[in-house]
């Protein structure tokens, strides 16, 4: 279940599923585009999306990923920009750019 | 034995020690006889300052220096107040005030790692290797002492800081001590909040009163990886753990096959579900999940609870396993408990022992039969002198009774009724909300909603139990003035809620003058609860969870 995914869209068809299995609703109706909190997603749900973020990206992201970025689009396109610069040897996490302990 | 300090250092071995493991699975030990030292130390220091009876609020990340501090406060006679750590954020940081000027404490203490970033509260640290433990001698204490104060979690605007006495604590403790009958605990696993009354009392004082070892790990662990819980179960081999019905569920969705090869739970004959509505599903299916790994059916023990009370009211003992009976669901509805075949299950919270408890009418009228709905009535040594600084609010909850000038009941908020000589729990006539096992005081939900949206009237905030057992915060909001895009506000206040609280919410704006209020100006938050759920508010605008949209419509 939790294939590695790696451009943008593969970053946003697995955000999807992983939703989609939090909310206990089908893939189909989750919508990309529609804040995360309308599907009942909560502060546990959310935590651990930032885990499987962790585990199947490797990506280190803020625990309130989900609240900053409250979209599955938004979050794709944040993971993404991460997986740029990593690759351009900048670190692959966001924990440096918000001045945070 | 009238005072817990003593208690416990009568039974300081050296063979019993906290163990706090560390996300990456290294542990930190700390044996009692250390944690005693390190405690008497931290006294010294809080009484050089001139604060003993001054209360003094921790605010730790989870670990063992929130359990040296606390024991140290104790061990002066200082009331702690053990609160959650602020997020960073304006909302929060107005939160440690709020409790600071209710409780009229002037001091905070934390770790090293936070005290430069709660310099905002003037927060120190407790130095326990400047002080001499030996320069200790203990402060004259009785049973009516004050141990600490216990926050109702969370509460901005209505805080309740229930007071705690050594009786209080020594009565609770031994009762929870009494369900292990002829097994007695040798080690406790968990991953509560130390803040929260089941991680406090029922974890970390449960081990030092009864001298057992306790395994923990940070809550924040725990959600991100449960398995984790468990593996502390397995590697220490804990035989005794405690749990809101959301952290059970949560293991049963998140653990992996994989994860599960792994566990061992043969070792656990005590697993407590408290502090949240329990779910006869989550009970089966966690049972189902972890047979394979050796967890017994027998080990569960449902358990009803609340802070006004210490911990515990009622728990199922050691062996006897769960009781479940179904009962008709409209009936239900109508305060009878009537048992059908095919009805609402209901899991037994055990039997009424070493407290006295009674069902009333609701209204306080009268005792109920067995049987009957009513609100639970509770009476004996483990019930908190009051509500700090609040004589109204105490004599109102913990003083009914026949004569309005001696009543010695706790009148709990819950609704329940007794059968066969255990209670079960139906329901609450107090407004607040749980979720996931934390407790959500409505007035802070709507203070939130309000502080988002300048056009703001009334808010009323409520919970509402889903098809699925959980339950889910709605807001209803008043418009006053200027509609705008309602569609915008609307949002704002939902980006506002679910960031600060962490929850999903429903929210819907009315038209002025649509929340209800008592003639003396309280919000009738029942009464809006039931408008809402029978469709006969009229929206200026809606928007609704889909899991909520299923149940309106089940209802209409």
């Amino acid at each position: 279940m939790n294939t590695a995914p790696g451009p943008h869209d593969d970053l946003r068809r697995w955000l999807i599923e992983r939703v989609a299995v939090y909310v206990g609703r089908p893939p189909a109706e989750i919508d990309p585009s529609v804040k995360l909190r309308s599907y009942g997603l909560d502060s546990i749900h959310a935590l651990s999306l930032c885990v499987d973020v962790e585990e199947a990206v490797g990506l280190l992201v803020e625990p309130t990923l989900a609240w900053d970025h409250p979209t599955i689009d938004d979050i794709a396109a944040h993971l993404a920009g991460l997986v740029a610069r990593d690759r351009t040897g900048q670190g692959a996490s966001d924990m440096d750019d918000k001045g945070l302990l | 034995m009238t005072d817990f300090v003593a208690h416990i250092r009568a039974r300081l071995a050296d063979d019993r020690e906290f163990v706090f493991v560390r996300d990456d699975g290294s542990p930190v030990r700390l044996p009692f006889t250390e944690l005693d030292r390190r405690a008497r130390a931290t006294a010294v220091w809080l009484a050089g300052r001139g604060l003993t009876d001054q209360p003094v609020l921790l605010l730790y990340p989870a670990g063992l220096d929130f359990t040296v501090a606390f024991l140290g406060c104790l061990y002066a006679r200082v009331p702690a107040i053990p609160a959650p750590l602020p997020d960073t954020g304006a909302a929060h940081g107005s939160r440690v005030r709020t409790l600071m000027r209710d409780a009229g404490a002037r001091l905070v203490l934390t770790d090293s790692g936070h005290v430069s970033e709660l310099s905002a509260f003037s927060a120190c640290v407790a130095d326990h290797a400047a002080a001499d433990p030996d320069a200790w001698t203990p402060p004259a204490m009785t049973g009516a002492t004050i141990a600490y104060l216990q926050y109702t979690s969370g509460s901005t605007s209505d805080p309740r800081g229930v007071e705690v006495s050594h009786g209080n604590l020594l009565h609770n403790l031994e009762l929870f001590r009494l369900l292990a009958r002829d097994r007695p605990v040798r080690r406790l696993a968990g991953w509560l909040p130390h803040y929260h009354d089941m991680g406090l009392v029922g974890l970390q004082l449960q081990a030092l009163h009864t001298g057992a070892d306790l395994v923990f790990m940070s809550p924040a662990s725990f959600v991100a990886r449960p398995v984790r819980w468990l593996e502390l179960i397995s590697r220490y081999g804990a035989d005794w753990t405690v749990s809101p019905d959301f952290g059970y569920a949560w293991c049963t969705r998140r653990i992996t096959d994989e994860q599960l090869a792994g566990l061992d739970l043969s070792s656990l004959t005590m697993a407590v579900s408290g502090a949240e509505p329990i779910r006869a599903g989550t009970l089966a299916e966690f049972e189902r999940r972890f047979a394979p790994a050796g967890f017994r059916p027998t080990a569960w023990n449902p358990g009803y609870g609340l802070a006004e009370c210490t911990l515990m009211v009622t728990c199922v003992p050691q062996g006897q396993g769960v009781t479940v009976r179904r009962f008709d669901p409209s009936a239900l509805e109508r305060h009878r408990a009537v048992p059908a075949p095919e009805g609402t299950p209901l899991v037994a919270c055990g039997p009424v022992s070493g407290l006295d408890l009674r069902i009333v009418e609701p209204d306080g009228s009268r005792s109920l039969a067995d049987g009957e709905i009513g609100e639970i009535w509770v009476s004996g040594p483990s019930v908190a002198l009051g509500y700090r600084g609040r004589p109204a609010e105490t004599r109102a909850t913990f003083r009914a009774g026949d004569s309005a000038q001696h009543g010695r009941w706790l009148r709990t908020g819950d609704l329940g009724f007794l059968l066969d000589g255990q209670l079960y729990v139906t329901g609450r006539i107090k407004d607040v909300i749980i979720v996931n096992g934390r407790n959500l005081y409505p007035q802070d939900l709507e203070e939130a909603a309000a502080r988002a949206n300048p056009a703001a009237g009334r808010s009323a905030a409520f919970g509402v139990r889903r098809a699925d057992g959980g339950e889910h915060v709605v807001v209803v909001q008043e418009m006053r003035r200027g509609q705008g895009d309602l569609g915008e506000t609307a949002d704002r206040v939902m980006d506002q809620v679910t960031r600060e609280f962490g929850i999903p919410l429903s929210l819907m704006l009315v038209a002025r003058g649509a929340v209800r209020q008592t003639t003396s100006g309280k919000l009738r938050r029942r009464h809006m609860r039931e408008l809402f759920l029978s469709g006969t508010l009229t929206p200026l605008h809606a928007e609704l969870e889909p899991a909520l949209n299923d149940l309106l419509e089940t209802v209409a």
